[in-house]
């Protein structure tokens, strides 16, 4: 049978602390008839159907062991996983009925399980901090071996904007283990994708200095986060034209 | 191992309860906690998985081995986890009965 469903792909950067914004931005569209199909951080598909309304919600657990156990305890409390993205976000729906309260529609029920699932999403955060000295120490060396200077520059730069960006993530982020509401300004959207272009800009230039130098290795590292780049930013491309 | 050193959470209370009479599944222990608690406690999904996933890892409860095609995932509690609640029982007595002796004098000193 073929699909004649209307859809519709958007583009729009969710910060991963910003997830309860998030929700609402999905329940808002369904409202309007836009029901998600396939979320994520920088793109996302919905598809029309006004005959219903979906409340959405966001879990984060990048430890599930056994997705069939995960899956059927949302499933019997009338929750149906529309995805999941590959860093451990899942995308939860359930058809809203107004005549239920509002909690009828939490997942995290009490504080020690919300705080738990917060400091699930942290640990990935110290993660990439663990990471990022490396992509110093890589734009050190480059300075130092070739007379590019202003690309080293550029990436500890770059290196900076993103440290200040995990900083502020997890100020956010404790802000909410602590109960309070996460009051950041929002969107970032166009800072946030000038910086990612800047961020691949700079990895295609060092690439080539890396090649003239003859450090293949890094080279390949670097390759790898390149055609990560170039596949995302073509899903933003396909995103933004329909 | 097992060994449980502070209080319980309402919703680990709640499950363990749940779960003294029979074995249960999660939706079950949902349904039943919402009506012995008078609505008040809620067990939403994501808190029951992860619930469970920790009662299921520090040995209090177990996955029943499936009977004749079940529909539903039933957990059951062990020894350690019938121990486990038990303590808390009894200290949430304790507690209960402290208040009540407090009380009572100071009510009888009034009168």
């Amino acid at each position: 049978m073929k699909n004649t469903k209307k859809t519709k792909r958007t583009l729009q950067f969710f910060a991963a602390w910003d997830y309860e914004f998030e929700e609402q931005e999905f329940n808002r569209m369904s409202e309007q008839g836009w029901q998600l199909v396939r979320g994520g951080s920088f793109t996302q598909k919905y598809e029309y159907d006004d005959s219903v309304i979906y409340r959405y919600r966001l879990d984060y657990n990048n430890d599930v062991n056994d997705m069939t156990r995960y899956d059927e305890t949302f499933r019997d409390a009338g929750w149906e996983r529309v995805n999941s993205t590959a860093n451990g976000w899942h995308v939860f729906r359930k058809g809203y009925d107004p005549q239920k309260p509002d909690e009828a529609y939490e997942i995290y029920t009490d504080e020690a399980s919300r705080v738990e699932m917060l400091k699930r999403w942290r640990n990935v955060c110290y993660i990439f901090f663990c990471i990022l000295p490396i992509n110093i120490f890589n734009s050190l060396r480059i300075m130092e071996t070739t007379d590019a200077d202003f690309i080293g520059v550029g990436l500890i730069l770059a290196c900076g904007l993103v440290l200040g960006m995990l900083i502020a993530g997890m100020l956010s982020i404790n802000r909410m283990i602590k109960g309070k509401k996460n009051t950041r300004p929002y969107p970032m959207k166009f800072f946030l994708i000038f910086l990612f272009l800047l961020l691949a800009a700079l990895l295609i230039a060092s690439g080539f200095v890396l090649i003239q130098e003859g450090s293949y290795l890094i080279l390949g590292l670097m390759t790898g986060v390149i055609i990560g780049a170039i596949v995302v930013a073509v899903r933003v491309a396909l995103a933004k034209r329909k | 191992m097992g060994k449980q050193t502070e209080p319980l959470t309402e919703s680990y209370f709640y499950i363990l309860l749940c779960l003294y009479g029979g074995d249960n599944h999660g939706y079950g222990i949902m349904q039943m906690t919402e009506q012995l608690s008078g609505g008040r406690v809620k067990i939403g999904s994501g808190t029951m998985y992860g619930a469970t996933g920790n009662m299921l890892k520090k040995g209090w409860i177990v996955e029943r081995p499936e009977i004749g095609g079940e529909r539903r995932r039933m957990y059951r509690m062990t020894d350690t986890g019938r121990e486990v609640f038990l303590e808390e029982y009894h200290r949430i007595s304790e507690l209960s009965e402290s208040a009540r002796q407090v009380i009572e004098n100071a009510e009888n000193a009034k009168n």
